[in-house]
């Protein structure tokens, strides 16, 4: 009963603090969302890009952590250009399942022109990610916190923060919350609608950058898979706590986190997928706006 | 340019598209046809994961099939009617998926009219290749494809059962396992408490499991103190590990894929999770292992086929001709399980007596299927000698690699014993 | 010939799972979820031919009924639930049945098996093994593209059918707007439904016809990319009207198979197709507009015929 008393508390932390990095892959798919309504499924390829960038200046460069989220951070916000620009831009008018079709195709396209490149350089599925927070933990008493966790967490919220400030204490910001009511309004009110937006995408997929960087970096690892193995937890993180919300995001993902951890603790790991789906699913029906989102206005 | 005008041009231009679609479809399927009656070769399918999930095997597999199939045709190919034929190795990528599987099979056995088709490597997919085959030979009731097919993986326990056309060179893994806990049982035991660890959305780790290892527990009446399991792509395994270590593991059975390995072992150091014994299986033999799990993979012992250590100097040659290749310094057994299995087939083609000409094709192959099911005594490059089974398993001695020093070393064979 | 005849079962299957995501896309209700009523499709068909001795006809109609009774439990939750939240539920619910479907254990033992081949149907996480209707019945693969395909032809009848009568407009009328919809007397809620139970029905079929090309299923097949790329097929072929599914599921089964002899790149190709058909063709690769302007070119050159046709 003891042990199950530490243990319960113990998965429980871990949960949450593991849950952050599921909170940051979900803040890059809510922005999106929020703004344009769009499911971005090329998200993954930042994620998974920011992780090798992320891989090069740690382990092969040896450069340190934060530079290393920074450069992460960038090469992510590239690929969100892109992004923008094929994906997106061409396409504002089109119905909204036209640019998220097409984000598939530039995730099967980006994805395997990556492996063929990876390939030449590693005979290897996955590389080594050097973790310079790993062994390093805080105890209380029997509690044990992991370092790289910590650190993911303290990242996360530090970012969170900048994107407060961005969306609550910038024109920029005030732009974006325009559009996301209504972008005709928007562009009404003479907004440059279409700059807004390319910021937006580099601004989501440079959070992809960096969240790929800490997956690596927790994992102790990085394959050309990862990326698209991360987002779709990201994706039910964002749904869970209420797509297009930021505190959404966090709350989804570290929400997710527990609940996986908790239900192969305390249940079957057989079901934990089950389980948080049908969770989900749940969710979705009782508080189709997720845990924390704001509901939208009934039109009648 | 009037509508009536614009829509007959639409409708040349559409009837030009389906006419080069149909143009290249029958191109496509009749290439290799001629190719075969043109200049007497023989005809091998290759169909393996070449990229995709299953790469780490699939590659390394593919490269000992084509050192084999290059060595061969430089000493002039197979004889076969007392002429030498060379061997045309027809390679497939079926990216580890059932859906690519399925009809790369039927192209290697209908279209490339393949003697022998070699793979795939991964089971999921080998299961549902052979699934197409005849159930059991001479059948006249069933119509399933006729072609002898060979996998040189294909791990998981009951593959075979699906057709007698289908053979596997990946030895027996409930005996490996049976013998490997054996020898940790004489070594270092008495044990008190077993556990298992199994990545639950592999065919072959669950069904290692199942039929290997439990099995082996339960002839010896023993019950897992501890059972946990986790998936491929999961990236915290802090549950497992501690239930593991709450259960006073001493002997842990880790039945999982290298990804997940890392990943299980760095946190089992973390929390200080140190069992006496850690078995694996072939999962664990990819450089992975020990550049990405370091300190933490120390220890690990799993059953190999083919290990760069062997003392006949055609595996040193084989590592050579790899590491030329790949620059790997390492080579995991799935390279030598590639090269040798091209070499049981070709002596199983020369035994057969065949004709290779199309009017024999069906009958060549059961020829050589046949060859194939009654191989005894087969001198292997790597030294041993190797028997197929009834179950058409090719029955090898085990040998046990040990993760020491951030190498993977023999670490038991069957005329030495212990190596240290 | 029997490989394009496999390709062929196959794109039928594909073609199938497409008309799946039409059925509810018709009245806005767009799912990345048919992977779940594929699979139980699968399961369910290929558990009756192989446990319970049914022919492949009624085990392939018995597998649609059941997936399209699984859909029940989607489409009536998640009636209020709106665009992209409807999207969303189907995704999670799709998650929940795979899982589900991996640590299915039924049937009984296979008394002459090898070890670790003793069992007959799922067996949890190791999969479901001797799914051979097809050969033990001596069906060739090209009859069973004929069968594959017949079902396609009726399927692709009955929505030439449903295209052109009254329950079409309504349906799109439900997609432009429910309030509308709902304001004229239209019973949105049924149409929904019923849109979607049909959708999980064909789903069902083409899942269980699927299961008997593979011969072997395990749960993992039915994952969310099977869902999203069925979603593809609709929205490149073109969403509008029937024909953009059938369009889109064929050639993106066929030419990733044409590609073959370049296979180094054809995934890369595959991608980038679908990205240049999205930037120009954003209405899918037939638009209602084109369907309209070969239709009165069709009727044009059958009034132009017509007299001659008289002489």
């Amino acid at each position: 009963m003891y042990f199950f008393a530490i243990d319960l508390t113990q998965t429980t932390i871990d949960g949450l603090l593991f849950g952050s990095t599921y909170a940051l892959v979900a803040i890059g798919f809510t922005l999106i969302w929020g703004l344009l309504r769009i499911l971005n499924l090329a998200h993954g390829v930042t994620v998974m890009v920011g992780m090798f960038a992320g891989m090069l200046s740690a382990t092969i460069i040896g450069l340190p952590f934060y530079l290393g989220i920074l450069i992460s951070m960038c090469a992510g916000a590239l690929v969100g250009f892109l992004i923008d620009r094929i994906c997106y831009r061409p396409l504002r008018a089109a119905h909204e399942l036209v640019p998220m079709i097409a984000t598939l195709g530039f995730w099967i396209l980006i994805e395997e022109v990556f492996i063929k490149i990876y390939s030449k350089f590693w005979f290897r599925d996955y590389v080594p990610f050097a973790n310079p927070f790993d062994g390093a933990g805080l105890e209380i008493g029997q509690i044990r916190l992991r370092g790289d966790y910590l650190v993911t967490l303290a990242v996360a919220t530090l970012l969170v923060i900048i994107l407060y400030f961005l969306i609550y204490r910038t024109r920029l910001g005030l732009a974006m919350r325009m559009i996301a009511e209504d972008h005709d309004i928007g562009s009404l009110m003479g907004v440059p609608v279409g700059r807004v937006l390319t910021t937006a995408f580099l601004l989501s997929a440079a959070y992809g950058g960096a969240a790929g960087y800490l997956l690596g970096m927790t994992a102790n690892l990085a394959g050309p898979y990862a990326g698209s193995q991360a987002v779709v937890k990201g994706l039910f993180s964002m749904i869970l706590g209420g797509a297009g919300s930021i505190p959404g995001a966090i709350v989804g993902g570290l929400s997710l986190g527990v609940l996986e951890l908790q239900s192969s603790f305390l249940f079957s790991f057989a079901y934990r997928d089950a389980i948080a789906m049908l969770a989900l699913f749940l969710v979705l029906i009782v508080r189709p706006q997720g845990l924390v989102g704001k509901r939208t206005a009934d039109r009648i | 340019m009037s509508k009536r005008q614009k829509t007959e041009l639409q409708t040349i231009k559409l009837r030009g598209l389906a006419g080069a679609l149909a143009v290249s479809l029958i191109a496509g399927s009749t290439v290799s046809a001629q190719a075969f009656q043109d200049d007497g070769t023989i005809i091998l399918c290759s169909i393996e994961p070449l990229s995709g999930i299953g790469t780490s095997f699939g590659q390394p597999n593919y490269l000992g099939k084509v050192i084999a199939v290059e060595e061969i045709n430089a000493e002039g190919g197979i004889e076969i009617d007392g002429k030498k034929m060379k061997i045309k190795l027809i390679s497939e990528d079926d990216q580890a998926k059932p859906e690519q599987g399925v009809p790369l099979f039927r192209k290697c056995a209908e279209s490339d009219k393949a003697l022998v088709i070699t793979g795939t490597q991964y089971s999921r997919v080998t299961e549902s290749m052979w699934g197409l085959l005849q159930k059991k030979v001479d059948d006249p009731n069933d119509n399933g494809l006729q072609v002898p097919s060979m996998s040189f993986l294909s791990m998981k326990a009951g593959v075979t059962g699906v057709s007698e056309w289908g053979f596997r060179n990946a030895g027996d893994e409930p005996a490996q396992h049976e013998l490997a806990i054996k020898l940790m049982e004489e070594r270092y035991g008495p044990f008190k408490n077993y556990s298992g660890a199994v990545e639950a959305n592999e065919g072959h780790s669950v069904a290692a499991w199942k039929v290997a290892y439990l099995k082996s527990l339960e002839r010896r009446n023993i019950k897992p103190s501890e059972y946990v399991e986790w998936y491929e792509a999961d990236r915290d395994f802090s549950v497992q590990i501690r239930k593991l270590k709450r259960a006073n593991t001493d002997f842990f059975i880790l039945s999982s894929h290298v990804q997940a390995n890392v990943g299980a072992m760095l946190e089992a150091q973390r929390q200080g999770f140190k069992p006496k014994i850690i078995l694996s299986h072939i999962g664990s033999d990819a450089m992975e292992m020990v550049e990405l799990g370091k300190q933490s993979t120390e220890g690990i012992v799993f059953p190999t086929a083919i290990h760069m250590a062997f003392p006949p100097p055609k595996v040193k040659w084989l590592a050579d001709e790899y590491k030329k290749r790949t620059k790997e310094a390492y080579m995991p057994q799935f390279v030598g399980l590639g090269y040798e299995g091209i070499m049981i087939v070709k002596q199983a083609i020369e035994k057969a007596g065949i004709k290779n000409r199309p009017e024999t094709l069906a009958a060549d192959r059961r020829k050589v299927r046949d060859q194939l099911a009654a191989i005894r005594d087969y001198k292997s490059f790597a030294g041993m000698t190797l028997n197929m089974n009834a179950n058409r398993d090719i029955v090898r001695p085990t040998y046990l690699v040990k993760i020491t020093g951030g190498d993977f070393k023999l670490y038991w064979t069957p005329d030495k014993g212990f190596l240290f | 010939m029997s490989y394009w005849f496999t390709i062929a079962a196959l794109t039928g299957v594909n073609v199938l799972l497409a008309y799946s995501v039409y059925a509810s896309f018709m009245s806005g209700q767009v799912s990345i979820g048919q992977a779940a009523f594929f699979g139980v499709g699968a399961y369910v068909g290929a558990s009756l031919t192989v446990l319970a001795g049914f022919d492949l006809m009624s085990a392939v109609l018995v597998a649609g009924i059941a997936a399209a009774a699984a859909s029940v439990f989607v489409g009536v939750p998640t009636l209020r639930l709106k665009g992209y939240h409807f999207t969303i539920a189907t995704v999670a619910f799709a998650e929940a049945v795979r899982v589900i479907l991996h640590n299915t254990k039924y049937g009984r033992p296979r008394a002459s098996g090898n070890v670790g081949d003793q069992w007959l149907g799922p067996d949890g996480a190791t999969g479901f093994r001797h799914i051979g209707y097809l050969n033990d019945n001596g069906i060739s693969t090209g009859q069973y593209a004929v069968i594959v395909w017949s079902i396609v032809l009726v399927v692709v009848v009955a929505f030439f059918l449903v295209e052109r009568s009254r329950i079409a407009r309504i349906l799109r009328t439900i997609e432009e707007d429910e309030v509308v919809a709902r304001s004229i007397g239209v019973p949105v809620a049924r149409y929904k439904v019923i849109a979607f139970v049909c959708g999980g029905f064909i789903a069902g079929m083409s899942g269980a016809l699927y299961a008997h090309i593979l011969t072997f299923i395990s749960g993992n097949d039915f994952v969310i990319h099977l869902s999203t790329i069925a979603l593809a097929f609709v929205v490149i072929g073109g969403g509008q009207t029937m024909w953009g599914p059938l369009l889109g599921a064929v050639l993106l089964t066929v030419i990733p198979e044409i590609l073959r002899p370049i296979r180094e790149f054809r995934i890369e190709l595959f991608g980038l197709l679908i990205i240049l058909v999205m930037l120009f063709r954003p209405t899918g690769m037939i638009s209602a507009i084109t369907v309209r302007r070969w239709g009165s070119a069709l009727a044009a050159k059958a009034r132009a015929k017509r007299p001659t046709q008289a002489f």
